[in-house]
Formats: C-alpha cells, structure tokens, sequence
C-alpha cells in the first residue's frame, strides 16, 4: 500500500508535470502571443494583424500633442489619420496622411488618400534633423537611406555611413530618384520648402510615400521637438515617443523655472548674432521666434528685443547695434566655424568694442561641428531642446547650474 | 545787353540744346557739370556721416570729426569706425567702377560692356567660393580653409587672386588674337565657366556657406573697416590714377581700332594698359565690397549725356565723380535713415540708378553716335 501509494505519487507528479503542466505552457504561450489579436495591450511595432476584427482598437498607445501646432493625429481603430498643417511655407492646404495597420482592410471613403502602412519597415530621412528621433524610438535599424552623410553628427548614423549600410541619396531638385526606387522604401521623409523645388512631388510621383515633416515652421523650441511623435506614428511607437518627449520637457521646464527665478534686476541683456557673413545686415531674431523664446526662457533679454515684437527675424545696420550693444556682458554669436576671438577680429576689428569682448564673454554655437560642416547644434540640439537651454543658463547663470558642461556652445578665447 | 549772358548756368547743362556760341558753352557747360558733380559728391560725403540708423546730432558729428570727442562714446566710435570707412569706401568704389565701365564700354564699343565683361568679377567669385565654400573639403579643396574662413583680408585675397588669374588668361589671350570682340567673348565664355564652379561648390556646401557666400554677392561698403580701408584706398587710387593717365589712347579708339592705328597709336599696348587699369579697380572693389553691380555700366551712359561728349578728358573725372555719387546715394539709400533697417546694396543701387538710365537713354538717343562703328 505505501509503496502503491509512493508509485502513485511519482507518476502522478510525473504525469501532471509531463502531461499537464506542457500542454498548459504551451497554452500559455499562444495565448500570450495571439492576445494582442484580441486584447489591445499595447501597439503592434513589429507585426501586422492577422486576424482583423473591426471592434477592436489596434492603437491603444495614442500620441497626446500639447505643443505642436502644425500637426494633428486622428486615430480610428485600425488607421490613423496625419496631418501636416502646413507643410511650406504659404501652403493653402494641409496634407493629410493615412496610416494603415498592415494586416487591416483599407477604410471606405479613402481610396485615394496618400496610404502606407504601419508600422513601415524601411525609412530613407532627407533631413539630418530627424536622424536623432529614429534613434531614440530605436528606429535606426529601419534606416536604408540618408540625404547627404557629409553633414550628419549623430554617432550611431555616422558608424551606419561608414559601415555602408546607409545610401545617400541628395536632397530636393539634385535628389535622386532612380536611387530611391531602387531602394523602394516604405517612407521618405522629407520637408517642404517649395513644391517647385522640392523633391516631395517628384517622388509621390513616382510611387514611393513620402510624408512631410514640417518641425521647423513651429515657433517654439518645445513644440518643434514634439513631431518626434509625428515620425513615431509611423512606426507605431506612440508610447516610446510620449515617454521620451515627457522626460525632455519636464528637463526643460525645470531648466526654465531656474531661470525664471532669477530676479529681475539680475536680468542679463546679452548680445545675439553677429554680422551676417559678409552683408551689412546684423539679424536680430523676434521674440517670438524660436530664438527669442529660448532666451526669454533662459532668464534673459537680449540687445534690440523690444524693436522684433513678432515671431520674424530683423536684420539692423551695425550701427545700431553698435550702440545698443556696446554695454551688454555676454554675447552669443551663431557663425559658422568661428573659434576664436582673433578670427573675429579678423572678420571686422570693430567687433573688440563690445564689452563682452572685453570681458571674454564670447560663446558660438558650433562647438559640435564636423569635418564636413555639419554642426550638431541643428541635429541633436534642437531635437533634444532642454540640452540647448541648458546650455544656456549654464552660461548665464553658471551657479544655477554648477555641475553641467556646455555640450553645444563654445567659449571663444 | 546780351541776354545769352542772364541765362541760367544750369540751362548749359541741359541736353540737347543748341547754344549760340558752341565751343564756348560747350566748355562752360563741363566746367559746371565737374563742378557741380564735385559739389554733389563732397555733400553726398557729409551727409552720410550726419545720416544713420542712430541719430546724432551734426554738431556732435563734427566734434567726433574734429577729434574733440562727441558727448557719448558710442557716438564717437559710430561716425569714426562705422560711418567714416564706409562713405570712404562707399566713394572710392563708385569712381573705381565708373571708370572702369568707361574703359570697357570704350574699348570694346559696346555700350552693354562694364567692369565685369573680362571675366574679372567672376573670377573673384570663384576665389571667395573657394575659401567661403571650400571648407566642407567635399571637392578636397581644403587646402585654403588655412586662410582662416573668417578672416576678410583673407577673403580679400583671394578674389584678388581669383580676378588676377582670369586676369591673366584674358591678357595672354589678347596677345595672341587682334580682335577686341574675341577678347569680349572669351571674357563671358570664362565667366560662364567660372560661374559653373561656383555652381558646383554651392552644390556641396552646408547652409552656413550658402548663405555667407549669397550675402557676399549682395554687396557690400559697410563690411570694409579701416584695417581694410588701408590695403583697399592704395590700390584704387593707383587704378584711378592709371586710368586718369589714358584718357588721349581711349580718345584715339573711339573711332574704332583701324583709324587708332592709323593715328600712331600702340594699339596693343593701350588696350594691355586699359585692362590692367580695369583689372586693379574692377578686382580691388570685388574683393572688398563683393560684386557690386550696375553702377560701372550706368555711369558712364549718364556721364556721357550730361557732358554731351565722349571725350575722354571730360568724361575720366565726370565718371569719378558720378560713380562716387552714386555709391553714397545707394549707400545712403540702402541704410534708410532713421529706421533700423538695412537693404541689400546691389538691390537698392538697381532699383535707383535703372529708371534714370533708361530716362537719359530715350531721351538722348545718343548711343548709336557714340558707339556707331
């Protein structure tokens, strides 16, 4: 009887184990990986559906714009609809986009829309802005082609380039289209300046999707960098992206609320820009340019501020500047390749009567430049603003900020 | 009493009338018309040291002059460094350019000719475009970023190169081929090729370059300071006084090459000496001021007609004279006094000479006598 008893035990342990617990597991597993079929856990980032059922929401990770403005996302279930506001400068329409979860019938009513599916598998980015947003959405992987890789200073790209894993091929009118039909991507992504010139037309001409990212007619720093989630949408990386971009503005904010604490009557006015190169003319951006709003929200005012009231650029004759500048402790200079005080004076020997040349209190924003002439600050910097404000209070305010290194700008001496 | 006598002097200078006594009016009338164009220009002068973008009182204008100090230091150092060097520059490259129209138009016969019609401007171009646009080493044309991209004697330099060397191969061209109208041609053939380099470089540049090497072919006086001022005045005057050295050969080709010869002119050695002259004040004011337009093929067409003449005595120092006055008037112009804004100067100087042009152009008719072959 014991032993009967012991027998059974072990068989029947043996028996659930082998024939049970297997059958079960394997059970487990397929329901694991049919669940989002059924259940909307998260956004399919790499598979299609394949089961399509229509009362089911294929997106239950949603982008949230708070910022952007020239940007709206609709999600219907199974597509989503993208919209670019303004996708050129003096556009008379937006340009809508549809996409599709692969896997999914294409919606009624929407035949002729500009349809790709999602999440795409191949990107080609004419624009080394957005080279930073694929790689923090982990989206690098998917790149086939860049514009021109002279002038790209992400690290990850650069090592991609000199691997000969990315193609390069041009930008607007010089694009080249043969290039980018043999390399059939499921996207291009791409900016608009002018459909006369651009290489949008030619390329939707020719089959191959291209959306247009129009980051940089925004007006601000923080709204600009919230189109990560415009190319997230395309991927399905809603939720990556709404991590990402919370983490970067709670970091610029934080920047800001340092600055903003500093009293009035510690205010700097600093000096922006210099000559344009080789013109009479010395812009001032307005202060509702994205220039201006960067350095109002660094604690500062900056020489002719209240003469640019609006978000347009002003260009002045130097002697106004001259004497409106002459006093201000700080200056920052936007000059291509200018590493050095002497080369400044080279460029005009005038430029060593502002006190800030006097004080050594010169900074340019092309401490990240490469070989090529491509310079970080409009890579990296605008799609991570809170690095670009930070820099700035450092320079500003440097007990605000005891610990930080300047990552963009450089001192001249 | 003789009422030719109480005719308004300035009635001399009107085109197109018959006078009683010809050569007498005749010299009168050039007499005033040096002048007044003298006048004009010393006017133009002080007013753009008074006019700006900041307004300072004259008087203070004359202390910062005097060396008595204006009341504000800004001030000082704004009439001094900033407007001081730029009517300067402003002066001198107008009566560079104007005279160096003269010699094209007179040379060639042509009147559509100007500065840039040897290839100089273009060649300047292309030395700027080397060290403006060279730096992205995409051509491996890094060997000039050692300049320094930022230095402008260095910028300087190298259109001056780039203007010799065209410079250069027009010349030795010129020795070989007797036509002036192969040389004309030869100066827009190398200006295309040139102009197709610069093509090239701007295709591979980054924004940053684009832009610089736009706004440099804006044009520019306000760039140039006295360090620059310094290199720049030695070589125009020498140009200047060059081309003031020319006016009996540059008479002597009015007629056309043939009859130059038949007169005992060295016809070779005058055009060599006409082009150098060309080279020194069209590459000299390119170098430093950018390609300034316009002005080179307007003034001598307005010289002409307010002289009524095509002598060359007369018309050397009207152009001096009007192109200066010209330059300060687009300078001037271009600043708009009292508002803050500046304007791109080749733009303005279009935009004011192009209507007078075409003014004096119909109502003179007068091109087909001076350039009738």
């Amino acid at each position: 009887m014991k032993d009967f008893s012991r027998f059974a035990t072990r068989h029947l342990a043996g028996f659930l184990l082998r024939g049970v617990a297997r059958p079960l597991l394997v059970a487990a597993l397929l329901l694991l990986l049919t669940a989002p079929l059924a259940g909307q856990d998260g956004n399919l980032t790499q598979d299609c559906v394949e089961n399509f059922d229509p009362a089911v929401d294929y997106f239950p990770d949603k982008a949230a714009l708070v910022n952007a403005s020239g940007l709206e996302i609709e999600y219907h279930g199974h597509y989503k609809l993208l919209r670019t506001l303004q996708p050129w400068p003096g556009a008379e329409s937006a340009v809508e986009y549809l996409l599709l979860q692969c896997g999914t019938p294409l919606p009624e009513g929407h035949e002729d829309a500009l349809m790709v599916e999602v999440p795409v598998n191949s990107v080609i980015s004419l624009s080394t802005t957005q080279l930073p947003n694929l790689l923090d959405l982990g989206q690098l992987d998917k790149l086939v082609a860049v514009d021109n890789g002279n002038y790209v200073n992400t690290a990850e790209v650069v090592a991609m380039l000199q691997a000969g894993e990315l193609a390069e091929v041009g930008n607007g009118a010089s694009i080249n289209v043969e290039r980018v039909l043999e390399l059939a991507p499921d996207l291009v992504l791409a900016n608009g300046f002018n459909p006369e010139t651009d290489a949008h037309p030619v390329l939707l001409e020719a089959g191959v999707f291209t959306a247009i990212n129009a980051d940089w007619l925004e007006p601000s720093l923080p709204a600009r960098a919230e189109w990560l989630k415009f190319i997230a949408a395309f991927f399905n990386e809603e939720a990556a992206a709404e991590t990402l971009y919370g983490r970067l503005m709670a970091e610029y904010d934080e920047a800001a609320a340092l600055a903003a604490a500093v009293p009035e009557e510690d205010r700097l006015t600093v000096l922006l820009n210099t000559f344009s190169p080789y013109s009479d003319a010395w812009i001032i951006p307005g202060q509702e340019s994205w220039v201006g709003q960067l350095m109002r929200d660094a604690g500062v005012n900056y020489v002719l501020m209240d003469e640019v009231t609006g978000a347009i650029n002003q260009p002045f004759d130097f002697e106004t500047v001259y004497e409106a500048g002459l006093d201000a402790p700080v200056w920052i200079l936007n000059r291509f390749l200018m590493g050095s005080l002497e080369a400044l004076l080279a460029d005009d020997e005038r430029y060593a009567g502002f006190a800030a040349y006097g004080n050594d209190a010169v900074y340019n924003t092309d401490a990240r430049t490469n070989e090529h002439g491509g310079n970080d600050y409009w890579e990296t910097g605008l799609a991570r603003p809170h690095l670009l404000l930070q820099d700035l209070v450092k320079i500003f305010y440097p007990e605000l900020l005891p610990e930080y290194e300047l990552m963009f700008h450089r001192k001249l001496s | 009493m003789n009422r030719a006598l109480w005719r308004w002097p300035g009635a001399a200078l009107l085109p197109g009338r018959q006078q009683s006594d010809p050569l007498q009016w005749r010299r009168l009338r050039r007499w005033l018309l040096q002048g007044g164009l003298l006048c004009l220009v010393l006017s133009l002068f002080l007013l753009s040291l008074m006019l700006g973008s900041v307004t300072i009182p004259p008087g203070e204008v004359l202390r910062a002059l005097s060396g008595a100090g204006a009341s504000e230091n800004a001030w000082e150092s704004i009439v001094l460094l900033i407007r001081l060097p730029k009517a300067l520059t402003a002066t001198l490259a107008g009566a560079a350019l104007g005279v160096s129209g003269l010699l094209m138009q007179t040379l060639f016969r042509n009147p559509l000719a100007g500065p840039y019609v040897l290839g100089i401007s273009s060649g300047a171009s292309l030395g700027v475009a080397l060290v403006l646009l060279g730096t992205g080493g995409t051509l491996g044309l890094t060997l000039l970023t050692g300049l320094g991209p930022g230095g402008s004697l260095a910028l300087a330099g190298a259109a001056m190169g780039g203007a010799a060397l065209v410079l250069a191969l027009v010349l030795l061209v010129a020795r070989a081929v007797g036509s002036n109208m192969t040389l004309l041609v030869l100066g827009v053939m190398l200006g295309s090729l040139t102009s197709a380099l610069v093509s090239m470089l701007l295709y591979f540049s980054v924004p940053e370059q684009i832009q610089a090497y736009v706004n440099w072919s804006f044009g520019s006086f306000g760039t140039v300071s006295w360090r620059e001022l310094r290199v720049m005045a030695p070589l125009l005057l020498a140009g200047l006084t060059l081309a003031a050295l020319l006016a009996k050969p540059l008479d002597a080709l009015l007629p056309g090459e043939a009859l130059a010869q038949g007169l005992g002119l060295n016809v070779r050695r005058a055009r060599l000496q006409i082009m150098l002259a060309t080279a020194v004040l069209a590459g000299t004011v390119t170098a430093f001021c950018g390609p300034v337009g316009f002005l080179g093929i307007a003034v001598p067409h307005l010289c002409r007609s307010l002289a009524g003449t095509s002598g060359h005595r007369t018309l050397l120092p009207a152009c001096m004279l009007g192109g200066a006055a010209l330059a300060l008037v687009a300078a001037l112009v271009a600043e708009l006094p009292g508002s803050n804004l500046v304007l791109p100067l080749n733009a303005v100087m279009a935009l004011l000479g192009a209507p007078v042009v075409i003014h004096v152009l119909l109502r003179r008719r007068n091109l087909r006598r001076v350039f009738a072959s």
